[in-house]
């Protein structure tokens, strides 16, 4: 028997004892247990895996891939496993009890794609006094540059000297660290609104929140814009050299200047809607103390 | 034709306070009953958000008035 049918029939087999008889007879309709277990279940061949291959590491064929044991198993156990287990959800009446659990919006909400904050977590922060240290005037404009220049400072340390430093990793691990802390703080320093569905705000924290999304879509269109004018000067600027044929064009970039792209362009993704909140709130603030 | 730039529109004055403290409602109170956020009934009492027209005729009738006794356009400070 080659290897990768080997596989195929221990995931069989395992997947034979989880839907006919862990799932319904000992999990029933508890979706939340159900979802515990299916990471159990997807860790029995992946364990089998490691205990038959880890030493020899063989070559798996998955259609024209070669793969090592680790990927072949874990792809093979989602293919096999998704119709199943979509099915199942289908004929045991769990479908909407199971993907509740990840809704974060309520059901048909025209937010439900994009809402990051469910409705009872906002409802919350909308009273939370907790974090009011961080909705002072002086917070909010800390909050903004600070979390501006960690993102800049981050993005150029990764593009200029990552490569020179020894411990870049760490580094950038940090930046990364600190993108989602201050993703964090905005969040609570405008209580949530900005990535609320509709059906946690009011008419006026709902017009708050669609215009702090235009002004975040300027911003962030502006960003594209630089970069990709970026782009174009590099490419006009390398017609002007003495090797180039007009047409074609090679950048070389390094990891750690993939990472630098990547984590500005996620970075103000998320964060440009609570900034865009908070700078509103700032002027706000201005005209009510003229 | 087209929208008047923000700093030119007409601010919408109002009595809201006012009427409120007389019925003796918090802000949180007049709040739930008209179902938003009490932040947004402060921010209507200071004149930095006009109420939609639903939302005005919801306070109208939880403080015992018409709309046109509690919002007018404040020609005055538009000068």
């Amino acid at each position: 028997m080659s290897n990768e049918l080997l596989v195929i029939f221990y995931i069989l087999a395992t997947l034979a004892i989880a839907y006919l008889w862990l799932y319904p007879k000992v999990i029933g309709n508890n979706v939340k247990l159900m979802a515990w277990m299916d990471v159990v279940v997807t860790g029995i061949p992946l364990a089998i895996s490691a205990v038959l291959f880890w030493q020899s590491d063989p070559a798996f064929r998955l259609f024209t891939f070669d793969l090592n044991w680790f990927f072949f198993t874990i792809i093979a156990m989602f293919l096999i496993e998704m119709p199943i287990f979509l099915l199942y959800l289908k004929a045991r009446g769990l479908w909407d009890d199971y993907w509740a659990m990840y809704r974060v919006a309520p059901k048909g909400s025209p937010d439900a794609a994009w809402a990051s904050a469910s409705v009872k977590s906002v409802e919350k922060q909308l009273n939370d006094t907790k974090w009011d240290g961080l909705r002072t005037t002086t917070a909010k404009r800390t909050l903004i540059v600070a979390s501006n220049l960690s993102i800049l400072l981050g993005t150029a340390f990764l593009l200029t000297s990552a490569t020179r430093e020894p411990g870049w990793a760490a580094l950038s691990l940090i930046h990364i660290l600190l993108i989602f802390v201050f993703w964090f703080l905005l969040r609570q320093s405008v209580r949530l609104v900005a990535d609320a569905p509709q059906e946690a705000l009011d008419e006026m924290l709902l017009k708050f929140r669609d215009r702090s999304y235009l002004t975040a879509y300027r911003w962030l269109s502006l960003i594209v814009i630089l970069f990709v004018s970026a782009l174009m000067g590099y490419s006009v600027f390398s017609d002007l050299q003495q090797m180039s044929d007009g047409f074609n064009y090679t950048i070389s970039y390094n990891w750690p200047q993939v990472q630098a792209v990547f984590w500005l362009l996620f970075a103000y993704a998320l964060m440009l809607p609570s900034m865009a909140m908070l700078s509103q709130d700032l002027k706000k603030e201005r005209q009510r103390s003229k | 034709m087209g929208r008047k730039p923000k700093s030119e529109e007409e601010r919408v004055a109002n009595r809201v306070e006012d009427l409120r403290t007389r019925t003796n409602l918090s802000r949180q109170e007049l709040a739930e009953q008209v179902g938003v956020h009490y932040q947004t009934i402060g921010y209507i009492e200071r004149g930095e958000y006009s109420p939609s027209l639903v939302l005005a005729l919801r306070i109208a009738s939880v403080l015992g008035a018409s709309v046109e006794e509690i919002f007018w356009l404040d020609e005055e400070n538009n000068e």
